[in-house]
């Protein structure tokens, strides 16, 4: 055990607990037999079954003896018994475990298998087997309870010297030549004596535990000789008249018990490292009255200066920073930028998914026609439920594994409509026809592992349209799919689009299939649009330079292959080292000092098109290729 | 065409599942014979002479082990064991000269409705309990709930279930007088011995609950849920509690041969009729047939409970019969 972690374990206060306990524990073994073994032997029979008092603590037992020097003074039994029982299963188990490492694959199964078996099985009935060979004693006890712990230690060595033995090192040694007896003594024990030590610890603790039932059952420790448990067992005949004759000798148990048991976690916590739980700050944003317009009959979504704040103990972290755009009915609308861009905060933002302990704040925020934060709750729960539909990116982890297929599209319905479980599900399985599963009454009965990965995402789009869909928000709803079902999922969402007239917003970071689908198409980075652009002028070229990097790092049929393929030199900047300036500066090839001192606004350039920078292109072919 | 191929697959590796799982119980239980069997051959010096005592007539213990088969050479003692115990022979108990079959007959039912009611109380308090607190803390929330419920549960855990069983006796009949203490008399004197057995089991599987909900929690399904707008009720329900189940229930499964065995320590606690009390009267007895045939039983009942766990677990989640194949 390397001291250093030691010290770390008594830094923390369950580690000053346990040690306390621990060290008083061994110093009431090592005095306590000194200083209360007469007082414990001494029999006075007309004090006897007296309750507690100033001479008696824990009262008197039968034939007069004071329990709380019989308590005291069965300390050194108590833990010494313990300590043999976890010596014999420590012994016998780890050698047991660890020549599982070197045995050939026939024999290690065989062995493997007995001990999983031996694992299942309850140690106190193997304790009991042992004691009833052995003979009713402390012998027995120890012998019982050391056996029954030793599948467990078996178990324990096995698994840790068997993640040894595959590491790269063992396999050179044995490459080498080395002995297998050498490679266990050399370099598999000394890996694993750590964790096989904090178990040790606790396993202290459990003998411990064990050995006094034994004692109180009667199958231990016998008189005259006396343990914790067996002071237990007689004290409980007379709980009524002197409830601590039991209890007394009880809470030394549980407290010798947890204190090596949260001596071992301890020690396991600081070397497995768990950090510190973060401290969310309260109160992060207040936030802002919403600003007061006329609502647009024509927009299914208007955000005015959307941020979303995470607190965090170094300081806020804002992966959105003051977004506006809107959304048309009908419209096809399209965010790309590279990952940590916040295009999927601004979409949870939006749809009021956003993870703990995210926060979003805005000037005004309309979702067709209403401010959100007019809404009461119920309302808002149907409004969003029916007419707003989501796709996320993985449709793997997307539907519940739990779930029919069919129950979770019909749900949606059942909830918000108020349809009966029949009629909802003949509408899912109308929605699953919708969008082109064949079969779609036999899908329905299935779970999702039994979908493959296109269909699963069809199913999704399915869920969404189950109520009437305004809004339909796809994050990356390809990314996990190979080529060709990309394609079909973008057709589906296209004729989504057009047979409902829902505006769809589709996340990707990948510009050529985002121009596939939209119209138009807004360029995130860094927590900001920084460009605002129609789908055509982007192909003839945009005037960010951003926008103009991203176009050149896709690969299309004029790309040459024979040069390596353009990325986009440097890296988006960390969420909490934001520069002053404009976000891009620092990878732009045109940055000047105006850039590096004053973030652009997002002003239009020409009618819809939208910039933030102050050195826009003009249209054409791009004067600015990535650095390659 | 495709879907009847998937079905019958399906079909042959839960057959193969199932055929390997039951040759894996038959060695064992082959194997807890064997032990069982061995047991009165361990024991040092004479084994009953140490039941009758030492003041026993010498023909009385020749005569007891005429009895016993112990006169016979070990392998067809050993094979006589086997034929008896397949045919329902257990023996006969030196002591009352009972068939041991009888006593474990009575017995058997006593143990089986106190763990049956533990398990109960096991499933639903760790469930709700841990579901509940995985909800209030999921993505570090409310750190200090987090630490509170961790301290409790693992010190709950820690303490065995006859101490368990020592406080309740203090705190529900001793002290508010509200329960009887001991003995056998209806649902009051089971629900005592049933929570000493269960608090324990019920605390660590509680911590187990609150973990595994905070990762179902963080899962897409549960934003896919939430995206639909569907009520707290729902999401934690339908889609939440399933997925729970399953790990709830591999780690519960794991806990019924703890609960069997704590199960033989509580009945001496509580002085309720069932086989632990009838073991530990065994033992100090040195009735070895009846020792013999109870630890056999209840090796057997935690073998084919772990079966059926397995066997249910595959059919909630078909997954883990394909991961196992």
């Amino acid at each position: 055990m390397n001291g250093g972690r030691l010290r770390r374990a008594l830094a923390t206060p369950t580690g000053i607990a346990a040690a306390l306990v621990i060290v008083a524990m061994v110093v009431l073994a090592i005095i306590g037999p000194l200083v209360w073994g007469n007082q414990a032997a001494a029999i006075n029979v007309p004090d006897a079954l007296k309750g507690p008092s100033g001479a008696h603590l824990f009262g008197t037992d039968q034939i007069g003896r004071d329990i709380f020097a019989r308590t005291m003074a069965a300390t050194r039994l108590s833990l010494e018994l313990a300590l043999l029982s976890t010596l014999i299963a420590v012994g016998i188990g780890i050698p047991i475990g660890i020549t599982q490492a070197v045995l050939g694959p026939r024999l290690r199964r065989l062995v493997a298998g007995v001990i999983s078996a031996a694992v299942a099985f309850p140690g106190l009935l193997l304790a009991l087997f042992v004691n009833t060979i052995i003979g009713i004693g402390a012998t027995g006890a120890v012998l019982g309870i050391g056996i029954a712990m030793i599948p467990g230690f078996a178990r324990l060595a096995q698994t840790l010297s068997a993640s040894i033995a595959g590491l790269d090192y063992v396999a050179a040694a044995r490459i080498l030549g080395i002995s297998r007896i050498r490679i266990l003594f050399f370099h598999v024990l000394p890996n694993i004596a750590e964790p096989l030590t904090l178990t040790g610890t606790m396993s202290v603790g459990w003998s411990l535990l064990g050995i006094s039932a034994l004692s109180f059952l009667g199958l231990g420790v016998r008189p005259p000789s006396y343990d914790w448990g067996a002071l237990l067992g007689s004290g409980l005949q007379y709980v009524y008249e002197n409830p601590l004759a039991s209890l007394g000798p009880g809470a030394l148990i549980v407290l010798a018990g947890l204190a090596f048991n949260l001596a071992g976690e301890t020690l396991a916590r600081v070397q497995g490292g768990t950090p510190p739980i973060a401290r969310p700050l309260v109160g992060a944003a207040g936030l802002e009255a919403g600003a007061i317009g006329q609502p647009d009959p024509d927009l299914v979504l208007e955000v005015d200066d959307l941020t979303v704040r995470f607190p965090a103990a170094a300081g806020d972290l804002t992966p959105v920073r003051g977004l506006t755009f809107t959304v048309r009915s009908g419209e096809r609308i399209g965010i790309v930028g590279e990952s940590g861009s916040g295009k999927s905060m601004t979409v949870l933002a939006l749809s009021q998914l956003l993870p703990y302990p995210g926060r979003a704040s805005w000037k005004s925020l309309r979702y067709l026609g209403r401010d959100l934060r007019s809404v009461p709750a119920p309302e808002l729960r149907r409004l969003l439920g029916t007419s707003m539909a989501l796709v996320f990116q993985d449709p793997a982890s997307s539907l519940n594994p739990a779930l029919r297929v069919g129950r979770q599209l019909a749900e949606v319905v059942q909830v918000h409509a108020g349809l009966r479980r029949r009629a909802a599900m003949e509408l899912a399985v109308a929605r699953l026809r919708d969008v082109h599963i064949a079969r779609p009454e036999l899908r329905a009965q299935q779970y999702p592992h039994e979908f493959s990965g296109g269909m699963r995402q069809r199913a999704m789009i399915a869920t969404g349209l189950m109520g009437q869909p305004r809004l339909v928000i796809a994050d990356e709803p390809t990314t996990a799919l190979d080529v060709t079902v990309q394609r079909q999922i973008l057709l589906l969402l296209r004729q989504v689009n057009e047979d409902s007239g829902a505006a769809v917003v589709m996340i990707s970071h990948d510009v050529s299939v985002v121009t596939m689908l939209c119209q138009r198409v807004l360029v995130m980075y860094a927590g900001r649009i920084v460009e605002d652009i129609g789908t055509e002028r982007l192909l003839a070229g945009p005037a960010h330079p951003y926008t103009r990097a991203l176009l050149a790092s896709v690969p299309d049929m004029s790309t040459d292959r024979g040069r390596p393929l353009a990325t986009i030199a440097g890296r988006p900047p960390a969420l909490d080292a934001l520069p002053a300036g404009c976000a891009f500066a620092p990878r732009c090839p045109l940055a000047d000092e105006r850039c590096r001192a004053a973030d652009p606004p997002l002003e239009p350039l020409d009618g819809d098109h939208l910039v933030a920078c102050w050195h826009p292109q003009p249209a054409g072919r791009p004067t600015v290729p990535a650095s390659a | 065409m495709a879907e009847a191929t998937t079905q019958i697959r399906r079909h042959h590796t839960w057959l193969i599942f199932l055929a390997r799982r039951i040759g894996r119980l038959i060695v064992s239980l082959a194997v807890v014979l064997s032990l069982s069997f061995l047991l009165i051959q361990f024991i040092p010096g004479d084994p009953v002479r140490l039941a009758l005592g030492p003041t026993a007539p010498a023909s009385m213990v020749a005569q007891q082990r005429a009895a016993l088969g112990l006169t016979k050479p070990l392998v067809v003692q050993y094979l006589d064991y086997w034929h008896d115990v397949l045919s329902g022979h257990l023996g006969t108990s030196i002591v009352s000269g009972q068939p041991v079959e009888q006593i474990i007959a009575t017995d058997l039912p006593e143990t089986a409705e106190l763990v049956g009611v533990a398990l109960v109380f096991t499933m639903i308090l760790s469930v709700s309990i841990g579901m509940f607190a995985g909800a209030l803390t999921a993505r570090g929330r409310r750190p200090r709930l987090t630490l509170f419920f961790t301290s409790v549960t693992s010190i709950l855990n820690t303490i065995p279930e006859y101490l368990l069983g020592v406080g309740l006796v203090f705190v529900f009949a001793v002290t508010l007088k509200l329960l009887p203490v001991a003995g056998d008399a209806g649902w009051q004197s089971l629900v005592l011995p049933a929570l000493a057995i269960a608090i324990g089991p019920t605390a660590g599987l509680a911590r187990i609950v609150r973990v595994q909900t905070d990762v179902v929690l963080s899962q897409e399904y549960m934003r896919v849920a939430r995206a639909k707008r569907l009520p707290t009720r729902l999401i934690y329900l339908r889609h939440a509690l399933p997925n729970l189940l399953t790990a709830a229930l591999t780690i519960g499964g794991l806990l019924l041969g703890t609960l069997v065995a704590s199960s033989v320590v509580v009945e001496n606690v509580f002085a309720r009729p069932g086989l632990g009390t009838a073991i530990v009267q065994a033992i100090t007895q040195h009735d070895y047939p009846v020792i013999q045939g109870i630890l056999l039983v209840l090796g057997a009942a935690v073998l084919v409970l772990n079966l059926l766990v397995d066997l249910l677990l595959s059919a909630l989640d078909p997954r883990s019969t394909l991961r196992e194949s």
